[in-house]
């Protein structure tokens, strides 16, 4: 099977005055059809990047990408226009990705209207069951967005992610803005979709309980590369890499008896602007060794397990 | 996975507890919000009345503005002449009256002038950002570099008295606020997430520019051209004051000030009455300006 | 494993009441009517206690905390109702004075955002000096050395006394709040979502630092999250609050091993958990109520699977489960999870 989504050694650099931003360094990506791929990680990981250089929101500075097999790394506009009706993306604020001076209505055909493929009539059918769709009653079809709460304008964002029938969605924090209760309606939502329409999604996340319920596969990031990447039951049952095991631990768990027993990763993050070689987790990592001052491989610990550290093994005996 | 919980997420059933759907638009929000306001409100009024006196001058007026009456000279205000008269026997009121016209006039193509260029220049520098951004602003602060007042009466100077001369000075010189504007509202709004949500959608440029930026950067600049419509007709009359703009005998407010000068002492009404007609319309448009700025804001949205 | 939470001897029930609110009523004055933010509430911190209030964006538990303090903004807002009782006197009718010097030093707040409390201009030593000399008669050299001890006090190594706040990442910054906060070793710290905005690594050595800390000085801990994982971890007893009130109270075992509430039960099926096989969430319908238009009867019933007709006409007063454990429930009885 052609993954849907494939990337390779993709790179994401930004030019800053104090020098190169690594914001993505060198990932490796497979996405098969109808699976969520999660990418987990803390502020400055590079995922929201990630997600936005995949569907050329961002140029990327190096590396491939191919959708369905073929290759789109450049792409020509018309063919990016063709390319976005597969592929969208749902963002984290529901506050700033809609337009205030739009109505629901307008906000969710804007798609349809742009790509000019649609009549009228297709159009108003459309918006109706999109509104349906995402579980916005009708009454809600002119108002405006700061009329309406957080969850009810992501709902909004979805709805116009949904509009062209993409294949392939983005999704950047789409819940960490919103309440619990907000947080898993909107979950319960996107897993629906996913069932019925057999999307694929890229799901980012920084919350390690949110990614373990809607991802079959999961992706670990730190500092702009891939650290542990496993599908999601494995890599809990299994976890290797030492950041990983401190992230994991670091969760604070809703139960009146179990803790964790915690790993506290001593310092703080260190920056992506020209970033040493070798492996950048190596200022705050209790097993750091001169190894793991040289570039890391990536090698796999198990079937689809990968991770990229030189101690894994003698860490975990394997 | 059952029926059921399928149907859980889809159709919800509101609560009865949710908010009551109140369809205003933002501007009808504005509009609701302004109308608290009591300056504005004053503002809003004074504006009306002189709009309704400048169209109607013909009428209001007793006299002819340019009727000239030798046998009533330097009269102190009656009920003949409810404003009195000028050196030329003419009638105060009646020139106040129609001075509105001119006053209007120049403050609001002044401003149109100058919003107009200000607007395009502003729009370039803060949509395409980077190096056309740079030069554009440092020829800006070069520009503004220069004492405004002065510049304005050097450059009514080279054009030459006359009303619609003066316009283009004031308008000329006031640009540089506008364009600094609308260029920091420009570049606040293509930051937002929802202006890359359009481009995720397919948008181009010109779309988004005109759907999606100017909407949502244009809030500003309204409270900005109501409070600098005062400031120009405030310019302009200062113009004519010292003899550029309006020639005589047009009736405008700053010409009648500056030829009622030398009279002050004996005929104080000749000063009076020109300058608080100034003073008025100028308010009149900063309360007016004022209660925009405060309604339009969004901090003060609960 | 699985340590008892509470190490202390006694349970903290028993302990000696610190503050203790009485039937609290906060309301906003807006364009268009009135919020109603704070229901009737009651509550009782005591000495050495880690009390989480918990609940959702609009619940009121900001509104509860900011009036103990008396930190409201008044107008619009305005405290209708209610006494809230330190060392014996009702806070709320003491003079401006008498709270200034209850603030900082007795009861001292920190928030989700450290750059609501820390001063860009301002080293962050002198603004810990600063906070020590306004409440203890002390000479600037001296408020100088206590600074410098609570830097190292929250992980923050002593040449840093001479650092503006922007040379601190985030979780740093907070930790300097909390020096500020704790620097005149107050009995009472209310913490307001202090770990929300970081990372959940930083959170986890945060957290851990303020438990240390807490333990060091006894001092109670009103910490106000919507995070439960961060309830269980760090405090002693929970009181659930939902549209102005509080709906459930005990300690941490009693809620987390068998919560009463249908709006309790719902938090705990809306989390994803790292533990749980669930395929599906079990969210809660529906959403808060609009607080300038409560429903009649209970609050919570147009959204409860439980509710019945007499849920929506009357109110529901506090049912005692067992124990210390309370739920204002008609149903308090059955068990549900």
């Amino acid at each position: 099977m052609t993954p849907i989504l494939e990337t390779k050694n993709l790179k994401k650099y930004f030019k800053t005055k104090k020098g190169m931003l690594h914001a993505v360094d060198g990932i490796d990506l497979s996405i098969q059809r109808g699976r969520t791929l999660g990418v987990v990680g803390e502020s400055g990981c590079g995922k929201s990047t990630l997600g936005r250089t995949i569907l050329h929101l961002l140029e990327p500075t190096e590396g491939s990408m191919r959708f369905n097999g073929k290759d789109i790394t450049k792409v020509s506009p018309k063919e990016l226009a063709q390319l976005r009706e597969h592929m969208q993306i749902i963002f984290q604020d529901p506050f700033s990705s809609l337009n205030p001076r739009m109505t629901v209505s307008e906000i969710l055909v804007e798609p349809l209207i742009i790509s000019g493929k649609f009549t009228r009539e297709e159009i108003e059918k459309k918006r109706v069951e999109l509104l349906d769709t995402v579980g916005l009653p009708k009454r809600y079809a002119n108002s405006y967005p700061h009329e309406l709460d957080g969850g009810r304008r992501q709902r909004i964002g979805i709805g116009r992610a949904l509009a062209l029938e993409p294949d392939f969605i983005v999704c950047d924090e789409p819940v960490s803005a919103l309440d619990v209760s907000i947080q898993a309606q909107i979950l319960n939502l996107l897993q629906d979709l996913q069932e019925q329409r057999g999307l694929t999604y890229v799901f980012i996340t920084h919350d390690l309980s949110v990614v373990k319920h809607i991802s079959h596969d999961i992706m670990v990031m730190y500092l702009g590369q891939m650290v542990e990447q496993a599908p999601s039951e494995e890599l809990f049952a299994h976890t290797y890499h030492p950041y990983t095991k401190a992230l994991l631990s670091a969760i604070p768990v809703p139960n009146a008896h179990k803790r964790m027993q915690r790993i506290l990763l001593k310092g703080e993050i260190t920056s992506p602007v020209n970033p040493a070689p070798g492996c950048r987790f190596y200022s705050r990592c209790p097993y750091a060794c001169e190894e793991c001052k040289n570039p890391q491989r990536i090698e796999q610990v198990a079937p689809g397990h990968f991770i990229s550290c030189c101690q894994a093994r003698k860490i975990n005996n394997l | 996975m059952s029926r059921e919980n399928k149907n859980a997420t889809l159709n919800f059933q509101e609560t009865s507890g949710d908010v009551e759907l109140k369809r205003t638009s933002q501007f009808k929000e504005t509009m609701k919000r302004l109308f608290k306001n009591k300056g504005a409100i004053v503002g809003l009024v004074v504006i009306v009345l002189m709009i309704i006196m400048l169209i109607f001058a013909e009428q209001i007026a007793p006299y002819d503005y340019s009727a000239q009456d030798y046998t009533a000279i330097y009269q102190k205000p009656s009920a003949q002449h409810l404003m009195g008269t000028d050196e030329l026997g003419r009638d105060v009121f009646s020139r106040i009256i129609v001075g509105s016209r001119l006053s209007m006039r120049m403050g609001l193509c002044s401003v149109a002038i100058a919003a107009t260029i200000g607007i395009i220049f502003g729009s370039i520098a803060g949509y395409y950002g980077g190096a056309v951004d740079n030069v554009l602003m440092r020829f800006l602060d070069i520009y503004q570099s220069i004492p405004g007042t002065i510049f304005c009466v050097a450059l009514a100077a080279v054009l030459g008295p006359g009303l619609n001369n003066a316009i283009i000075a004031v308008g000329v010189t006031s640009m540089s606020g506008y364009a600094r504007m609308i260029r920091a509202s420009i570049m606040q709004v293509r930051s937002m997430e929802y202006i890359e949500a359009a481009r995720s959608i397919n948008a181009k440029d010109g779309r988004i520019l005109l759907r999606h930026i100017i909407p949502n950067a244009i809030s500003p600049l309204i409270v900005y051209i109501t409070m600098s419509i005062g400031g120009c007709i405030l310019l302009a009359a200062s113009l004519s004051f010292i003899g550029l703009g309006a020639q005589p005998p047009l009736p405008e407010w700053g010409a009648m000030l500056s030829a009622g000068r030398s009279k002050m002492r004996d005929c104080g009404y000749l000063v009076i009455f020109p300058g608080m007609a100034i003073m008025i319309s100028v308010l009149a448009f900063n309360l007016l300006g004022d209660g925009l700025r405060d309604a339009l804001d969004p901090r003060l949205r609960n | 494993m699985s340590d008892t939470i509470n190490e202390t001897i006694t349970p903290v029930s028993q302990r000696e009441s610190l503050v203790e609110i009485k039937d609290l009523w906060v309301e906003y004055r807006i364009d268009g009517g009135v919020v109603h933010a704070v229901n009737g509430v009651s509550l009782k911190i005591h000495k050495g206690e880690s009390l989480g209030l918990v609940g959702e964006t609009g619940a009121g538990k900001t509104s509860i905390a900011k009036s103990i303090l008396r930190v409201l903004p008044d107008p619009p807002s305005r405290i209708a109702g209610g006494e809230i009782y330190m060392d014996g006197e009702n806070m709320l009718k003491l003079p401006e004075h008498s709270m200034r010097k209850i603030r900082g030093k007795k009861i001292s707040m920190i928030f989700q955002d450290p750059m609501t409390a820390l001063n860009p201009t301002k080293t962050v030593g002198a603004q810990i000096a600063e906070a020590i000399i306004l409440h203890e008669k002390m000479s600037k050299a001296e408020a100088a050395i206590r600074a410098t001890e609570m830097l190292e006090t929250v992980g923050i190594t002593k040449e840093r006394y001479t650092d503006y706040p922007h040379q601190f990442s985030g979780g740093m910054k907070q930790r300097v709040v909390i020096a500020m906060a704790m620097a005149c070793r107050p009995e009472l710290l209310l913490a307001d979502e202090p770990t929300t905005a970081l990372d959940v690594t930083v959170q986890a050595q945060i957290l851990d630092m303020m438990t240390n800390l807490k333990k060091e000085t006894g001092t109670s801990v009103l910490m106000i999250t919507h995070d439960l994982g961060i309830v269980a971890e760090t405090c002693d007893s929970v009181a659930v609050v939902y549209a102005g009130e509080i709906v459930e109270y005990g300690s941490m075992t009693e809620i987390f091993d068998d919560p009463r509430h249908p709006y309790t039960v719902g938090l705990f099926g809306s989390l994803p958990s790292i533990d749980s096989k669930e395929l599906r969430l079990k969210p809660i319908q529906g959403m808060m109520p609009d607080p300038m238009n409560l429903p009649s009867g209970c609050k919570f019933s147009p959204r409860c699977p439980y509710a019945d007709e007499n849920c929506k006409c009357a109110v529901p007063s506090d049912v005692t489960v067992g124990g210390t454990h309370i739920a204002k429930c008609f149903k308090a009885g059955e068990k549900k999870a």
